[in-house]
């Protein structure tokens, strides 16, 4: 009664804390593979940050350095300087002198030399008109949309930094100050840099106003050259699964590198704004899903845990079914052990008995003693049956049942156990009804084989079905095989049973069982000999009640 | 002592003058479209600025080139296209020495530097990686542009003839796309000395974008409409590549008083008051470039001889990398007999006026019909046919009247339904052949 909770509590003992390991294990993976892509997402940020940064330093180096030239004008012949200076510079796209009040004064707005610096005049017109201030409005300077302004105010001191550092570098002797340059002794001027939105494009302008403010001159910085040059610095990490992309203001790909290729629909891993060109920004996407390692390794993982978990269920499991069965064996070891020294007893107890009187001779009617001889016999054939029935079962366990093959006549055989056994039917009631050919059937097979099964049927009906009055035996040949029936009228078996009542040491738990003696061995027997010569012992129901045990042999006349 | 200044002033104006003296590698001459002109009038004239070029005659003397090769291999090059490029450019890299650098760029959406520059003599290795290249992808061609000019300007203070060649069939798809977007690359690259050649295959590139990038940076453009012709192409790129004798060619026209420039006819080039500036990267041996500028000079009296302009060239010999000047002088003389003057006219000049004006006639409508503007672009071919028509029969040269009548039969094209796109990019290139005096 205590015995299935037992193995229920032990499974559970066993599967909750595997469970609980594999769960843990697999929440662990899950935990550092999101790790390890929080950490690819702050290298790819990181990554993001360097190439920014370089970026923006490179665009204020470039204004930085057109600023310094702008200022290294002042005093000479402006327009000429200007003018060579344009035709020499990739990155100086326009020059221009500018006056307060009278506006442009080169180029020369009435007869551009080109029409490209046609088109500049036209696209500062608000600049050179003096209907805008020179100095960028504040709110342009910083733009508000800046997803991070952290990461702009730390990029801004590493470029004010940068700045300090060249300005110190290039800082002339305190002594020798005076017989610098002019520009150098005077007050200086006031400059700086305008980004400038016209026909959907960013431009730049740079200009400068010596201290004396009565001209005011400057540069526009040739996008195409600089940004050309930035691309360099776009270059993905070699052996990466991510891309950069530069956006443009109006939010097109400008130019993209990397291990995969970008559409405006994809999402980034970290964007970032440069301060250099503003409105635009530079997005950086790392691997797409599935082909990660992140995701492999947890994958492999949760395998790994997996079939751990399940050798360990399956192990367990194993050994926790082992082990009741080698329980249950036992058992019906034990059972079987009384049960047969039951079975044996009882015919020893009669045949003693008997032997006992006759022994004393006491017994003086001839017709008497004639009957004692005969229960001591008959029951001695019993005692012999059983014995034969112990010793086939621990030959067919022990796999050396061998079968004496010969050619007899199945005919015959079956007369001469029918006649031995009508002693014992009439006796427990049961009429036999024999249908049976009369020509002579000759087979070759174990006689004693076949004699030990139909016994062993027979003493099945005489036990269990006696109430039923009948026992049909029915026998019919094809040329291939054979097929002999036994049908009583008995209590019939449940189909839920009908395959288990051949098992060894399987009886049926019934009253009408356990009124009888027996070891459960005459069934399991009977279709182990069967099988053993090839053929085969079913059972089936008979349709008005009772049960029809079937044997059919294979009827070849050669040995095989 | 004075007389010693006196000897030796001259000598010293002498010894500036020398390097104009001794024999330049360019011959600058300067044409007139008529040398004679009518007295007592405001007359036009344009001026022939004529550059020439001698062959080298040893070709191991020429200067060392610094190639680099963009070789577009988005998705539409697949197939034949491709297969014919990468054996154009295997048959290019074999005609460099080993002195030349070759480099290859290669770019779909993504740009890839596949060969970095190195001696054009290592072609074993050279040859498998251009043979290794697959097609697939979208068309950054600016970031490939910018890529292959990055390659060359690795070398750039080793006296290296730099040139990077273009070559697509298709619309910039990735980046800048706008013809003007590369037109100011094109301007950027061409102040650093580097010249994009562009060569469009096929019937889907940007013609305005290809032949804009070449034209400001002063390289060729070629249209191939076959794969077939692309060997052919490249050869002849080569030819020129290798025989550049000079560069970075800055003329300067200087119209004296009493004339005022009016405009340059097919070049671009920069009008500045009283000074007209023209820029050329390169100068192949053996080939003639030339500029024509109009002026307007002010009425003389008959018999009069008068300089109008003084024509300053200056470029750098690539043979042995130093800076040469040279300098002319153009006059005119006036005439009260029309005789004269029409004797005076210059059949080459006029028939250079005529081909240039005919192509930038084209260009211009080709600007207009693209901008949707078929009208005006019809009427503007019509009005230029009938101007050259005009002028040409003033100066009694019918053959080159009957010639500016072809831009009628252009005008009918132009006024038809639609122009077939490979048409369209045949104008373009034959147009910009005719401006740049490209040979092939």
């Amino acid at each position: 009664m205590n015995r299935p909770k037992l193995i229920i509590a032990a499974w559970l003992l066993l599967l909750v804390p595997t469970l609980l390991l594999g769960v843990g294990a697999w929440q662990l993976l899950k935990s550092e593979s999101e790790r390890f892509a929080q950490r690819e997402l702050q290298t790819a940020a990181a990554r993001l940050a360097t190439v920014a940064g370089n970026i923006e330093l490179a665009v204020a180096e470039v204004e930085d350095g057109l600023m310094q030239r702008l200022i290294s004008f002042e005093g000479g012949d402006l327009a000429q300087l200007l003018a060579d200076w344009r035709q020499e510079n990739p990155l100086v796209r326009n020059v221009f002198i500018w006056q307060p009040g009278s506006g442009l004064t080169y180029p020369n707005p009435e007869m551009p030399a080109s029409d490209e610096e046609q088109i500049f005049i036209r696209r500062y017109l608000p600049l050179f008109s003096g209907e805008l201030d020179w100095q960028q409005p504040v709110a342009d300077r910083m733009p508000a949309a800046t997803p991070s302004a952290a990461n702009r105010i730390a990029a801004d001191s590493i470029l004010s930094e940068r700045k300090e550092l060249r300005q110190l570098a290039s800082r002339a002797l305190i002594a020798s100050e005076s017989s610098a340059a002019p520009g150098a002794t005077g007050v200086m001027g006031e400059g700086g840099w305008r980004s400038w939105y016209a026909d959907d494009q960013l431009h730049l302008i740079g200009w400068y106003q010596p201290a004396d403010g009565i001209q005011l001159y400057g540069v526009e910085l040739e996008m195409m050259a600089l940004l050309s040059r930035l691309l360099g610095s776009l270059s993905p990490a070699i052996d990466g699964n991510e891309s950069l992309a530069l956006f443009d203001g109006s939010n097109h790909i400008f130019h993209q590198s990397g291990a995969f290729e970008i559409t405006a629909q994809s999402n980034p891993s970290a964007s970032r704004s440069l301060s250099g060109l503003p409105h635009w920004k530079l997005n950086i996407y790392t691997g797409s899903g599935e082909k990660t390692p992140e995701s492999a390794f947890l994958l492999i993982g949760s395998l790994l845990t997996g079939s751990f978990v399940v050798a360990i269920l399956l192990g367990g499991s194993l050994l926790l079914w082992q082990a009741v069965r080698n329980h249950r064996d036992a058992r019906q070891k034990t059972s079987f052990v009384s049960n047969v020294s039951h079975e044996l007893k009882t015919p020893l107890t009669t045949i003693r008995m008997y032997a006992e009187l006759l022994g004393e001779g006491k017994i003086d009617s001839a017709q008497k003693q004639h009957s004692y001889l005969q229960t001591i016999i008959r029951e001695s054939q019993r005692l012999t049956r059983l014995v034969n029935n112990i010793l086939d079962f621990s030959r067919l366990e022990q796999g050396h049942k061998t079968f004496n093959y010969s050619d007899f006549d199945l005919i015959e055989l079956l007369e001469d156990i029918l006649l031995q056994q009508s002693l014992r039917l009439d006796e427990a009631g049961l009429k036999l009804i024999k249908q049976l050919e009369t020509d002579p059937l000759p087979i070759h097979g174990d006689r004693d084989a076949i004699e030990q099964i139909l016994l062993n049927l027979i003493d099945n009906a005489i036990k269990y079905a006696a109430q039923g009055g009948e026992l049909i035996v029915d026998l019919r040949s094809n040329p291939d095989k054979i097929e002999l029936s036994l049908t009583d009228r008995g209590p019939g078996i449940p189909s839920s049973q009908r395959q288990k009542i051949f098992d060894k040491f399987h009886r049926l738990d019934s009253s009408l069982t356990s009124s009888q003696p027996g070891a459960g061995l005459g069934l399991s027997i009977a279709r182990q000999l069967a099988r053993g010569m090839g053929g085969e012992l079913r059972c089936t129901a008979r349709e008005t009640g009772g049960t029809c045990f079937c044997l059919s042999l294979p009827l070849d006349k050669e040995p095989s | 002592m004075k007389s010693m200044l006196k000897v030796l002033f001259p000598l010293l104006l002498l010894a500036l003058a020398s390097p104009a003296l001794a024999s330049p590698l360019v011959n600058l001459n300067l044409d007139l479209d008529r040398t004679v002109l009518p007295a007592g009038q405001s007359e036009k004239a344009i001026i022939k600025v004529l550059l020439d070029v001698p062959q080298i005659a040893d070709s191991s003397l020429r200067p060392p080139v610094n190639l680099t090769l963009v070789l577009d291999r988005s998705g539409s090059m697949s197939g034949h296209k491709l297969q014919k490029a990468k054996e154009a450019a295997i048959a290019a890299l074999h005609r460099l020495s080993e002195r030349d650098l070759f480099s290859l760029v290669t770019y779909n959406h993504n740009v890839t530097t596949l060969v970095p520059p190195q001696s054009a003599a290592n072609s074993e290795w050279i040859e498998a990686r251009i043979r290794s290249i697959a097609p697939g992808g979208n068309t950054a061609l600016f970031g490939a542009v910018s890529q292959g000019a990055a390659e060359v300007r690795k070398h750039q203070d080793e006296n290296f003839i730099q040139r990077v060649i273009l070559l697509s069939d298709g619309l910039a798809n990735v980046g800048p796309s706008s013809a003007a977007d590369l037109g100011r690359l094109g301007a950027a690259l061409l102040k650093e000395g580097i010249s994009v050649t562009t060569i469009g295959i096929g019937n889907d590139f940007n013609e305005d974008l290809m032949v804009l990038l070449a034209s400001r940076s002063d390289g060729n453009h070629y249209f191939v409409e076959s794969s077939r012709d692309l060997p052919r192409i490249f050869a002849a790129e080569l030819g020129d590549v290798l025989s550049i004798a000079a560069s970075k060619i800055r003329i300067e026209i200087e119209c004296l008083p009493g004339v005022r420039p009016l405009r340059i006819i097919g070049r671009e080039g920069i009008i500045r008051g009283n000074r007209v500036q023209l820029q050329m990267n390169q100068l192949y041996g053996g080939q003639q470039k030339y500029a024509l500028i109009e002026v307007l000079i002010e009425p003389g009296f008959a018999g009069q001889n008068r300089e109008i302009v003084r024509v300053n060239c200056r470029y750098e010999n690539a043979l042995t990398n130093k800076m040469e000047r040279t300098l002319r002088l153009a006059s005119v003389s006036f005439s009260q007999r029309q005789e004269e003057v029409l004797q005076s006219a210059s059949r080459p000049v006029q028939k250079a006026v005529v081909e240039n004006e005919m192509a930038v006639a084209r260009d211009r409508a080709l600007d207009l019909y693209n901008a949707g503007r078929k009208d005006e672009a019809v009427q503007a071919l019509k009005q230029s046919s009938i101007k050259l028509k005009a002028r040409s029969a003033t100066l009694e040269f019918s053959d080159l009247a009957e010639e500016a009548k072809s831009l009628e039969e252009d005008a009918v094209e132009f006024a038809a339904p639609s122009i077939p796109s490979p048409r369209k990019k045949e104008l373009r290139s034959e147009s910009y052949k005719v401006r740049r005096q490209q040979k092939n």
